[in-house]
């Protein structure tokens, strides 16, 4: 279809302005050869301006696509609605349309109308009549040498169409192309004669007209487009109309004549023998002539079947139609470009390889082999030296290695791989069905197994536990009814497991426990009394089954409730309820009276049960149980006194957490016998403020504020002092220093002086206070402090000799001005460091200089002062540091281990720091680490290294 | 089931993880960079690949501590009133397995006067010097001698060498190196009068502290003196480097403490440390504290990274030698008696109050302390006093585990020579010591920016008014700042217009501001927007 197009393109295309020019031109030759000149010199700039549309058109020519239609000129569009027709019917005499499709398109390009119709193409035509009086029709009859000369032409087309791309051979070729064209023009306008008499009259005439529009328009065109496209568009206009009446007229003839068949047909028609109405008593309609026609899509859909189905039989049904062989040149281009893809495509192949291989930490050459590594398989090693050769003899003579090298699994194994080859496909399925079966199956168990395993929760145990119990309890139970004693020695066992369980620390050092200590809850809440002293009254029968006495059978079921595990956990719950532990008892009596009522004798022993003696038994025991029973029944409900007694106990325990109070409060006690140093600290700066009070001068108010600050609250107590001891404390450099850098610490120092001075009969109040009024104290009166002193001595006899020493310390070094000198120092190193005004001024430049100069006239000079910066007071290091001056020079041999700037990749100092941060050494890593950061970028082994062959 | 894998698996990242941080905690080398911060594509793919090297080398290394075989361990109390320091040696010593017992002895040396020692680096050999010119040197744990001297001078200090093949003696006048046989090598005739030595092992510098307050850098591997630096602080009362970063310390007579690298003339920290003379000090091995006697009968502690006085503890005399070792226990000799603190820094650390009692006492029975060492990887303390020479058993005191490729306590005479050698090749530059090690290959941000102007010398200088532009509102914005000060002449410039504009512009926007608030608030709740700046 779309071939039709393109060719029906032609008629319609911007060579529509010269339909009555050219008929002139076919009927005068002069002014034929007027045009051809015109032509000839305007092909070669028509070429420089179709230039781009060259490869376009190549494609269309060589390809064939039906993407033909892609390349349609804007004016066709105009057109289609009307070509509809012919371009449908195209289907039945595709031939003849196509031919002349391929002289249009031609037009378009740079090929003309003898080349498009090659030699087959005329031969084959010959037979046919055209329909449009184009000369390319009327040579088959007319004209044989035009046809040879197409040929010759056709052998060298492939020259003129290489030298097409070449622009500057343009213009020779195209003369020939010319001088082709003048005599096709000739022939036009013959053949258009002819026609003329032939052919009935308007129909054919338009036709003509139109075909010979096309072979003229492929040059009036190519003028048109290069001279003047306004007047182009204008001429179309023109030929639109013209066009339009024909092709109206046209049609109207043939809707009246057939229906709907279309141009193509008529033309096959017009090729045969033309009847009036353009259809050939010969023809038939098809369904494939109906088909246009369809407007639904869905019918369209459906019949899509029967339009493809024709179409191949007629494609396949005329062998002939091949296309001429592209120009060597062209096809030259299509098969490098073609051969260039395909290159294209195999390296793209190798490029994830390269990728991986330049971005890979290592590499290592030869390359290793994927492939080679997954087939790679240990082979049975063989003996090669004689030594070997030995052992594997002495090895095979004893049974511990098999002659072949083949352990007998292995054997075993191949064997079996022998035998499954005999069998049929189907049981060796079922078989390894089976197995996969058997093996899921024991994996699923395994599962399972671990997932129980590893339940831990404490519920689970509880759970498992009591049917457990339940279910020994039954066994025994039925054993008891069965007469059959336990053995003397299963219940000792028995017993002795369970005492060992109490005796752990576990039991008395549960968290239960515990917390009931800490926070002293048996002190008010009923309940934890209750369980604690329960806890007390088993740890006492605990204790009597140590010393080997029998205790009531009662504690037989406590233990029983709460045995093994999970000890604290029971606790807690017990806990939380009163007396739990005594419905449970209450619970398993009842159970118990329960059994006993319709406790029928079922088991296994029923025959040896029901003998009489065996029941008399019984029955002897069963009183002993109920008198048990009822004993217990009434210790539970009736009188509590043995447990209130039990619980006396407890009290009595557990009032401990008293004790520990007291412990706690006797403990910080002997903390000082030895280092009394810290708790004298805070002191020691206190009696510094007294010794020191004469040499500091008031140099330092600043600080003094700060200090101030920082005593302020403690001195509110001591009203009146507080302005001495501010003052006091204002001259003392070293109190100041201590308390700003150590105010976090004050706190604990004043604690510790608590310590000290727990034993002080005349401060026995709270800490902080107490250590402020202590300071108060000491600031006011050295005196008092010196009785301070004594007072510890009667304590301890280390502090007041420590504190003594202090006194006397500070009394020595009380004339160095240690503190006034650093800071001076520091002062002047800051100003040293600091920014520095130099003086440049020249004296006598731009003034007077020399003797003579008054003294006004000198200080007029301007000063040339120049500042160099230094660091700046608030912005050193150590500008919050009282006590320290930090050198702020730059150590310029340090920075010879530097870099200099910033190495390339990094964009950030940061980013540059931490790709330095990771060490090399063996020293500071692992050695895996340490090879793996040392190992070269590329390893060749030795040898020769192929190629990849293939990429990875 | 498949809930529980991925529980699991969840499980398993958690855990994970909780490995990477640990491990980050202890080996991890600070705060990894995004790889997104950079810009360029390879350098990020650079990044990343730094990045999961450290977190490998981290996790490695944590792994590898499967190799410590042995655990550190201390002296426990039974109970709240048993006290460890009432411990005393005989009664270790009875409770110690036989080798462990054999390392605590005593060697009396009435006569050379008061004794200072040393131990190598590996904790082989002891290195005895008495006042009187006694020197010896002795493989201690087979109680072997090595040689014995008799200089017929004041010593005044000894040393080791990098290994157990030399060793300093600061005699009366000059600073003599003698090998293992007792021989003199050199007479360091540079280092007048030497009150203190101190040997820097991976640089190779033999420093001492001069009667005339100077401090000297000599290399042993080449024998040149590298700096002479002048304290100007009058005669030195003590001296000690810094493991980690090989600064030296020296304490002087008015209490301050000077910090110095052979890389400067000046001081590069001085610290007031105490009031009186600075007796003795000590730095603990990773660097980060300071302990220090003074003459005022204080003990401090001071963080030497922020240069800040963390805990001040009194003594009943002056400390007249400190020590630290491995793992942390303080040792200090006053008096008579020695004093070992367990956990000095950790309560400095952990920002808690004092320690309140010693780990371990010794002594008191009249042998006046001259100097302490810890015995590198070893429980053991060795104490050099007037009557001769202790060796204290001193449980948790060493490292435990030791590294052979740092030092190998176990080593024979080849490993020895092949140490010697690799440590010199190894040695580290003079010029390399800083206060803080790790500049060695940083950038230097002042070159940097030099070459970055050069670089493009066409780059305006910046504009201040642009920098204000986007700081600071209210009262004392910065703008508002520069034109209170700048703007106040009657110069009208471009600057000046510049900044009223703006000045100008910001207050538009806050009109607009408040505006928008007072519309937002509603009529009658207009009344409360904020008002101006």
């Amino acid at each position: 279809m779309p071939r039709q197009q393109t060719q029906l393109r032609g008629p319609k295309d911007p060579s529509a302005p010269k339909p009555a020019q050219k008929r002139k031109n076919g009927r005068a030759l002069n002014a034929l050869s007027i045009a051809e000149k015109q032509v000839h010199t305007k092909l070669g700039v028509r070429r420089t301006r179709l230039g781009k549309s060259d490869e376009p058109s190549h494609k269309r020519h060589s390809a064939r696509d039906p993407d033909d239609e892609d390349d349609e000129r804007p004016d066709h569009k105009r057109r289609k609605t009307e070509d509809g027709e012919s371009v449908e019917g195209g289907s039945d005499s595709e031939g003849h349309e196509w031919t002349l499709g391929q002289v249009e398109s031609d037009d378009d390009e740079e090929l003309d109308s003898d080349e498009a119709l090659g030699e087959s193409d005329e031969e084959r035509f010959e037979a046919f009549t055209f329909r449009g009086s184009s000369s390319n029709k009327s040579k088959p009859k007319k004209t044989p040498a035009p046809k040879k000369r197409s040929a010759i032409n056709l052998d060298e087309d492939d020259e003129e169409s290489e030298n097409d791309e070449d622009e500057e051979e343009d213009d020779d070729d195209l003369g020939e192309d010319a001088i082709d064209l003048t005599t096709a023009w000739d022939m036009n306008t013959a053949a258009e004669e002819e026609e003329a008499k032939r052919a009935a009259a308007k129909s054919k005439k338009a036709a003509a007209g139109d075909d010979s529009e096309e072979d003229s328009g492929s040059e009036e065109d190519s003028e048109d487009l290069s001279d003047d496209d306004t007047e182009l568009s204008a001429s179309d206009d023109d030929a639109d109309a013209s066009k339009h009446g024909l092709s109206k007229l046209q049609d109207f003839v043939n809707s009246m004549e057939a229906q709907r068949t279309t141009k193509p047909s008529r033309k096959t028609n017009e090729q045969a023998n033309p009847t009036e109405y353009g259809l050939t008593s010969t023809r038939k309609l098809t369904i494939a002539d109906l088909l246009p026609s369809i407007t639904d899509s869905r019918l369209k859909n459906s019949l899509k079947h029967v339009e493809s189905v024709p179409k191949q039989t007629t494609s396949s049904g005329i062998p002939g139609k091949l296309d001429a062989p592209l120009p060597k040149r062209q096809q030259d281009r299509l098969d490098r470009t073609a051969a260039y893809d395909k290159s294209k495509e195999t390296l793209n192949r190798w490029l994830e390889t390269v990728k991986a291989n330049r971005e890979a930490e290592h590499l290592m050459f030869p390359l290793p082999d994927p492939e080679a590594e997954q087939t790679h398989r240990m082979d049975v090693t063989k003996p090669q030296t004689d030594l070997e050769n030995a052992i594997q003899s002495i090895l095979v003579e004893s049974g511990l290695a098999e002659a072949e090298g083949k352990s007998i699994e292995e054997q075993v194994q191949d064997f079996e791989e022998l035998q499954a080859r005999k069998l049929p496909i189907e049981e060796i399925q079922a078989r390894r069905a089976e197995l996969r079966k058997r093996r899921d199956l024991l994996f699923r168990e395994e599962v399972r197994a671990k997932r129980i395993k590893k339940i831990k929760s404490k519920s689970y145990r509880r759970v498992h536990r009591k049917e457990r119990e339940r279910m020994e309890q039954q066994e025994q139970q039925a054993l008891l009814e069965a007469g059959v004693d336990m053995d003397e020695e299963d219940r000792d066992k028995n017993e002795r497991m369970r005492a060992e369980a109490r005796m752990g620390s576990k039991h008395r050092e549960s968290k239960w426990a515990k917390s009931l200590k800490e926070t002293g809850r048996t002190a008010w809440d009923e309940n934890a009394r209750n369980s604690a002293a329960d806890l007390a009254q088993r740890e006492e029968e605990l204790r009597k089954r140590i010393e080997g006495k029998r205790v009531s059978n009662g504690d037989e079921d406590y233990l029983g409730s709460s045995s093994s595990e999970s000890e604290d956990e029971d606790l807690w719950q017990e806990d939380g309820g009163s007396d739990a532990e005594n419905r449970k008892l209450r619970q398993k009596l009842s159970a118990l009276e329960e059994n006993d009522i319709d406790g029928e004798v079922t088991g296994p022993h029923t025959n040896l049960l029901s003998m009489k003696f065996m029941r008399n038994a019984e029955a002897a025991r069963k009183e002993q149980n109920d008198a048990e029973l009822r004993r217990l029944n009434r210790e539970l409900h009736g009188e509590e006194s043995p447990s209130e007694a039990e619980s006396e106990v407890g009290r009595r325990k557990f009032g401990q957490s008293d004790k520990t109070n007291s412990k706690s409060k006797a403990k910080p006690l002997p903390k000082n016998e030895f280092e009394a140093a810290p708790g004298s600290d805070g002191e020691a700066d206190l009696d510094q403020d007294i010794d020191i009070v004469v040499d500091t001068p008031a140099k330092q108010k600043s600080q003094a504020s700060g200090a101030k600050t920082a005593v302020r609250p403690s001195s509110k107590s001591s009203g009146a002092q507080k302005q001495q001891e501010s003052s006091e404390e204002e001259e003392n450099p070293w109190l100041i220093q201590t308390e700003r850098n150590n105010r976090r610490r004050n706190l604990s120092d004043g604690q510790e002086t608590v310590d000290i001075s727990l034993d002080d009969d005349q401060k026995p109040s709270d800490s902080a206070v107490n250590a402020r009024s202590k300071k108060d104290k000491a600031t006011k009166a050295p005196p008092a402090k010196q009785l301070d002193a004594d007072d510890h001595d009667s304590d301890d006899d280390n502090v007041p000799v420590l504190l003594k020493n202090h006194d006397l310390v500070k009394r020595a070094f009380a004339g160095d001005e240690v503190v006034q000198d650093f800071e001076q120092e520091k002062l002047d190193t800051i100003e040293d460091e600091g920014d520095k005004v130099v003086d440049n001024t020249l004296p006598g430049w731009g003034s007077w200089a020399g003797e003579g100069i008054s003294k006004r006239q000198q200080k007029r000079q301007k000063r040339n002062l120049t500042t160099v910066e230094g660091v700046k007071a608030d912005q050193r290091k150590d500008a919050k540091l009282q006590r320290v001056i930090i050198n702020e020079k730059r150590v310029k041999k340090n920075t010879k281990y530097m870099a200099s700037q910033l190495p390339h990749p990094f964009e950030t100092k940061q980013q540059y720091e931490r790709s330095l941060r990771l060490p090399l050494g063996p020293e500071w890593s692992t050695k895996e680490i340490y090879q793996s950061g040392t190992k070269p970028r590329v390893m060749v082994k030795q040898g020769v290294i192929k190629p990849m062959e293939k990429p990875m | 089931m498949a809930d529980s894998s991925k529980a699991l698996t969840t499980a398993e990242d958690r855990e994970a993880k909780q490995r990477l941080s640990e491990a980050q905690s202890k080996y991890g080398r600070g705060k990894g960079i995004p790889a997104k911060s950079a810009k360029g594509k390879k350098l990020r793919a650079n990044l990343k690949a730094v990045e999961s090297k450290h977190k490998d080398a981290v996790l490695k290394a944590k792994d590898a501590e499967i190799l410590l075989e042995h655990d550190p361990g201390f002296l426990e109390p039974e109970g709240e009133l048993e006290r460890t320091y009432n411990v005393r040696q005989d009664e270790i010593r009875d409770s110690v397995g036989l080798e462990t017992a054999k390392k605590g002895f005593e060697l009396r040396l009435n006569d050379m006067g008061p004794y200072r020692m040393d131990y190598t680096r590996n904790g082989r050999n002891l290195l005895l010097a008495g006042r009187k010119g006694h020197v010896a040197t002795m493989d201690w744990r087979d109680g072997k001698l090595g040689c014995e001297l008799q200089l017929n001078e004041t010593v005044r200090d000894a040393r080791w060498l990098h290994n157990n093949q030399f060793f300093a003696v600061a005699q009366k006048k000059y600073v003599y190196i003698y090998d293992h046989n007792g021989v003199e090598l050199h007479c360091l005739n540079k280092h007048v009068e030497p009150l203190f030595l101190e040997f820097l092992p991976y640089h190779f510098l033999l420093a001492s502290a001069q009667m005339s307050g100077y401090l000297k850098y000599t290399d042993t591997s080449i024998g040149q003196t590298v700096a002479e630096l002048p304290t100007r602080l009058g005669r030195p009362t003590s001296l000690c480097q810094n493991p980690w970063n090989a600064i030296l310390h020296v304490g002087h007579q008015n209490g301050t403490v000077t910090l110095w690298s052979p890389n400067s003339q000046t001081a590069l920290v001085k610290a007031l440390v105490h009031r009186g003379p600075v007796r003795s000090m000590a730095i603990d091995r990773q660097g980060r504290y300071m302990v220090s006697t003074g003459q005022d009968q204080k003990m401090s502690v001071w963080d030497i990274r922020m240069y800040r006085e963390v805990h001040s503890y009194s003594c009943y005399q002056p400390g007249a030698s400190i020590s630290i070792s491995d793992r942390g226990l303080t040792a200090v000799g006053w008096g008579t008696q020695v004093s070992v603190w367990r956990g000095l820094f950790d309560a400095a650390q952990a920002d808690q109050g004092k320690v309140q009692s010693p780990y371990m006492a010794w002594g008191g029975d009249g042998q006046r302390i001259e100097n302490m060492r810890w015995c590198p990887f070893e429980d053991v303390l060795g104490v050099g006093h007037d009557q001769g020479f202790a060796s204290l058993i001193v449980p948790g005191a060493g490292e435990p585990n030791f590294d052979s490729l740092e030092a190998n306590p176990y080593e024979n005479v080849k490993q020895r020579q092949e140490h010697e050698v690799h440590s010199l090749l190894t040695k580290l530059q003079p010029e390399m010591i800083s206060l803080d090690p790790s500049i060695i290959g940083k950038l230097d941000t002042v070159s940097d920016q030099k070459q970055r102007e050069q670089r493009n010398p066409d780059q305006r200088p910046e504009d201040p008014i642009e920098k204000l532009k986007n700081r600071g509102r209210g009262r004392n914005s910065a703008l508002r700042k520069y034109l209170r000060k700048k703007g106040r002449g009657n110069v009208i410039d471009e600057k000046r217009v510049k900044a009223e504009t703006l000045r100008k512009e910001h207050a538009a926007r806050y009109r607009e501001k408040q505006k928008q608030e007072r519309e937002d608030l509603g009529p009658a709740l207009a009344r409360f927007a904020k008002k101006g700046p």
